[in-house]
């Protein structure tokens, strides 16, 4: 019997350590809605992990927190400025990337929220592009400043200051 | 703490309003008042009942039965019982306008017709008219009663209207999320909406926004995470965030390709369908992960939307992603347009796979460190080349900073910067507009309940099999829509019958038995592994088909050429332990190595050949070698054809089986 109870404490370490070894590399999320989410056990929550990269500390934080509420009577322009803040956020580092090399579906996004009409996208990308390293200056350089330094480039381009109508305000 | 609701209900003002703040205690107190009214007389008088145009309608309606209409029941989600009554399956007692809404149809009709008329001056702070709160019932029944606003009090839902001014709906979409790298338990997908609005185009997808039902989990402990899940102890809610939130969560962070749906709507039933989503802000369901889940939601969600759809109903034992996808699919002119988003990973294989042996051997040496920018093999690349090595590396980067654990706020960037700068510096875009499908749509996947039947002969008699499991894919099956080489069994059973004893016998039941094997590269360097638990035959011993409980984990490497190739090959280290009274010392625990080769000839044939040597110092020492051999033929999506010839040490089995998906 002693053994018997011997062998069923190897199976359950077994079990027990590779449901450790599953449960370790990185990016598990919600495995859906199956049983797979089941055996998998709490998962890091998306939403958390996104708040962990997004840069919600200091000004963007307070943003995040009352996106949900005080802008209910803001007026439409404040609302559109906090609605790119939280997309740049969110989208950091996708944004980015698509910034650097000229153009992406973010980026296009990105564009639209400033405005701009979809034949100056690309033109959108191109400065994006051409000033990176004034737009994104360092590994410090925030979302909020990024989109700071963009719209000065934009406002600065000869057509997309009069296509992306959104900048101004 | 993270403002992790903030960022769930990131759309606007709270989308859900909050209606009555009522307590359970008090809801059961008046339930039971309600119950003693109804045995002795009123207690109280609703000031609605005085009003002689809302009893009009109350006559008319049951007059018409609207309580039975199908459009009634799917709004307030009722289903049918066991006992022929309803019950409906939503759980939070503010979405029902009667004490007995919750299992009385006609007591919900007559409650919510009355409470139409209630006063808005009557209204506390912050509460909802009934007119807003239950939206798409106010809808159906002025469509089907032709009642007349002028005769009900106005009230002003300016919150509704403004919710709908800014989603502006336009169509909707329905969103399925494929699997991920090294995990076939992802295989299960995930389903959500997307509602998409006026003057978005394809280029602005990602600002549109998403409805979500999940789960919210309160503990950390697997045990009862299992438990609550599967007897519904969790609290499932609808939520509304940007779709750009999740396709960070789906397609960058877990690099799983997401299939579009975008669903055949009239403007009238996406009406219907956000009224709908409005009312479900402001209450919950019991969430089970097997039957009400994500993906059954999805289904009553546009049931309402369209009752003349019967989605929710024919589901056996378990509603699965792939499957709900499936019943969309199925529905003539539904489905309007199917698009498919690349997840991080794929993209960036799109572009290895343009590459050259000698780009591809620059990338690797980008991943292994970042300063072979600055050195020969890649400065001596034209500006092409370096473009797509970069946007290459840049896929990684972003995939594995988004990854890390923790966040600098000091460093929000998680990619590197020179990288970005020399990306910029290039002033190159590439046009590469093609897309490769990594993944199949899940409506081209096999169903995820497997029968078999089967018939055998081993050394001594011809036996009988027949199998099965309610999930969801095995290694041998035909892998269009799953994840390749991989397997994912939940509740496998399998027994015999023996003709020469005639005994029937458990041959195996695995709780659970999983496979991961993906092919090792330079990139990612993921291993390959195995689990499974269960009850197993013991067939190295002479004990009359004998069945033991058995654990065994495998930990090992998988080489593919390329993603492309037919063939790939595998080896693992393994541990097992097996208990059972027919052992000497009841059991044994030892492990061994395992290793093979599996090879498909195009989607519809396959072959593994693999071997097995295991070896067990503890408990009852034994060793056996065992070898297997396997071919599958699918005839069609749904049904295939095994013959199987397994040797285990001495002794020799072969099987023939008709395996059959549903």
């Amino acid at each position: 019997m002693k053994k018997y109870l011997i062998g069923s404490a190897i199976l359950f370490t077994l079990v027990a350590f590779s449901g450790m070894a599953i449960a370790h590399p990185a990016g598990y999320g919600d495995a859906g809605c199956g049983p797979g989410s089941l055996v998998f056990g709490k998962k890091r929550d998306g939403a958390q992990l996104l708040a962990a990269m997004m840069d919600i500390y200091g000004t963007s934080h307070s943003t995040a927190i009352t996106f949900g509420t005080s802008n209910c009577g803001a007026d439409k322009l404040s609302r559109k400025r906090q609605e790119r803040e939280t997309f740049a956020s969110i989208n950091y580092n996708s944004l980015v990337k698509e910034m650097a090399a000229g153009k992406g579906e973010n980026l296009d996004s990105l564009a639209s929220m400033y405005g701009c009409s979809q034949d100056s996208y690309g033109d959108f990308g191109s400065i994006a592009q051409e000033n990176f390293g004034t737009i994104v200056k360092d590994e410090s350089t925030s979302s909020k400043e990024m989109l700071g330094s963009l719209e000065q480039q934009i406002s600065g381009h000869a057509l997309l200051s009069k296509t992306c109508t959104g900048v101004i305000g | 703490m993270y403002p992790r609701d903030a960022l769930i209900s990131l759309f606007s003002c709270p989308p859900f309003p909050k209606t009555s703040t009522l307590r359970y205690p008090i809801r059961i107190i008046i339930s039971f008042l309600t119950l003693v009214s109804l045995l002795c007389g009123p207690l109280w008088a609703q000031p609605s009942e005085t009003n002689p145009y809302a009893e009009q309608l109350v006559q008319q309606a049951l007059k018409k039965q609207l309580d039975q209409k199908r459009q009634w029941l799917l709004l307030i989600h009722y289903k049918e019982t066991w006992l022929g009554g309803y019950e409906s399956e939503a759980d939070g007692m503010d979405f029902f306008n009667s004490p007995d809404g919750k299992t009385d149809p006609k007591a919900e009709l007559i409650a919510t017709i009355r409470n139409f008329f209630k006063d808005p001056e009557s209204l506390k702070p912050k509460e909802e008219h009934p007119q807003c709160n239950f939206a798409a019932r106010y809808k159906w029944l002025k469509r089907e009663l032709s009642i007349d606003p002028g005769q009900l009090p106005n009230a002003e839902c300016s919150r509704l209207t403004k919710w709908l001014t800014q989603l502006e709906p336009q169509s909707v979409t329905l969103i399925f999320s494929s699997f991920y790298m090294n995990n076939p338990a992802s295989m299960f997908g995930h389903t959500f909406l997307r509602i998409d609005s006026k003057g978005k185009t394809n280029h602005t997808q990602l600002s549109n926004y998403g409805v979500n039902y999940a789960a919210t989990t309160d503990t950390q402990s697997m045990l009862l995470y299992v438990f609550k899940g599967l007897f519904g102890y969790f609290k499932g809610t609808f939520s509304v965030f940007p779709y750009y939130l999740k396709v960070q969560e789906y397609s960058n962070m877990e690099s799983r390709d997401l299939w579009e749906y975008q669903l055949n709507f009239t403007p009238d039933q996406i009406d219907t369908l956000m009224l709908h989503i409005w009312e479900l802000g402001a209450t919950h369901f019991d969430y089970y992960y097997f039957q009400e889940n994500c993906s059954y939601h999805m289904l009553t969600v546009l049931e309402v939307a369209n009752p003349d759809l019967e989605l929710s109903d024919d589901f056996f034992i378990s509603v699965q992603p792939v499957d709900t996808v499936k019943i969309l699919t199925e529905q003539e002119g539904l489905i309007s347009k199917i698009t498919y988003r690349p997840a991080i990973l794929s993209r960036m294989e799109r572009k290895t796979d343009q590459m050259k042996d000698a780009e591809k051997d620059i990338l690797y040496d980008l991943v292994e460190n970042t300063d072979a920018i600055k050195e020969d093999p890649y400065q001596q690349l034209n500006t092409p080349q370096k473009a797509l090595v970069l946007d290459a590396y840049l896929d990684y980067l972003e995939y594995k900073g988004l990854g890390k654990e923790g966040f600098d706020p000091k460093k929000p960037l998680r990619i590197p910067h020179a990288i970005l700068l020399e990306r910029s510096k290039l002033k190159y875009k590439r046009q590469d507009t093609e897309v490769t499908q990594f993944s199949a749509p899940p409506e081209t996947a096999h169903g995820t309940d497997q029968l078999r039947l089967g018939v055998g002969v081993n050394d001594n008699e011809v036996f009988q099999e027949i199998a099965y499991h309610p999930t969801l894919h095995d290694i041998m099956a035909r892998e269009v829509g799953y994840k390749e080489d991989s397997q994912f069994l939940f509740l496998d059973i399998v027994a015999r019958y023996y003709y020469e004893s005639k005994k029937y016998r458990l041959e195996r039941f695995r709780l659970l038995d999983i496979i991961s094997l993906t092919p090792y590269e330079p990139i990612f360097k993921k291993p390959s592994w195995k689990i499974n638990l269960g009850v197993d035959t013991i067939r190295d011993l002479d004990c009359d088909y004998c069945n033991s409980f058995k654990g065994n984990i495998g930990y090992g490497y998988t080489y593919k050429p390329n993603h492309r190739s037919p063939y790939i090959l595998f080896v693992m280290a393994e541990l097992e332990a097996e208990a059972s009274d027919k052992l000497e010392d009841d059991h044994r625990a030892g492990g061994g190595v395992s290793g093979g080769l599996f090879i498909n000839f195009g989607e519809n044939w396959k072959l593994q050949l693999s071997a097995e040597y295991k070896r067990f110092p503890l408990g009852n020492t034994s060793e056996y070698v065992r070898y297997d051999s396997k071919l599958r033929f699918s005839p069609a999506k749904d049904v295939d054809l095994r013959l199987e010839y397994q040797r285990f040490d001495q002794k020799d089995q072969g099987l023939f089986s008709i395996n059959l998906f549903f």
